[in-house]
């Protein structure tokens, strides 16, 4: 039951959507969006671990 | 399979859904679909003593032969299920469609030796 990993989506979220806004007031426009590209990249990677750990638990109880 | 353990995930991660919508509707949508695979891994954990009891009971009673296509039907309707839910939710309806006809495509080969059982021996009561 890896709830904590909902949450620690939430927070990534939350710090690339501040970071995003005080980079734009910044004027960087290009850097605010590399790290809103990096910050939904890493949530990608916790996801994929998560979607692997579900169907291998189907996989594995159904015997597909 | 404590229901009040999944509701309350539920809750928490559509309230965090909703605020991050406003910013990244990416990383919104990534959060929901952790969501759902890890109630589902919960409910699927939870299920595994009642299919063994299930194939037991089926077992004595002399009906377990195809049980085991049973549970691979149970298994490919969660899998296409969830995964057209999922593009349903990403506003992909073609995609999700296209996963739901995969999924009865997959029972249907899994069920083949059945519709033939069937078949035989359908054809032994008519033919005499």
């Amino acid at each position: 039951m890896e709830v904590d990993l909902i949450f620690k989506i939430a927070a990534v979220g939350i710090i690339v959507a501040v970071l995003n806004q005080v980079l734009i007031r910044a004027g960087r426009e290009e850097q605010a969006m590399m790290t809103t590209l990096a910050g939904v990249i890493v949530v990608l990677m916790m996801m994929i671990d998560e979607i692997k750990d579900l169907f291998d638990t189907v996989k594995s109880v159904f015997n597909l | 399979m404590n229901i009040i353990v999944i509701s309350a995930i539920a809750v928490i991660a559509c309230v965090l859904i909703l605020t991050i919508k406003k910013w990244q509707p990416d990383i919104a949508f990534v959060i929901s679909v952790v969501t759902g695979a890890i109630i589902t891994i919960y409910i699927i954990m939870s299920f595994v003593p009642y299919i063994s009891a299930l194939s037991d009971m089926l077992n004595i009673s002399g009906v377990g032969t195809y049980f085991g296509v049973l549970i691979k039907v149970i298994g490919i309707c969660a899998v296409a299920g969830i995964a057209s839910d999922v593009c349903r939710d990403a506003g992909q309806t073609s995609i999700a469609s296209r996963v739901d006809i995969a999924g009865r495509l997959c029972i249907i080969a899994v069920s083949m030796p059945l519709f033939i059982e069937l078949f035989e021996q359908a054809a032994e009561i008519i033919g005499g």
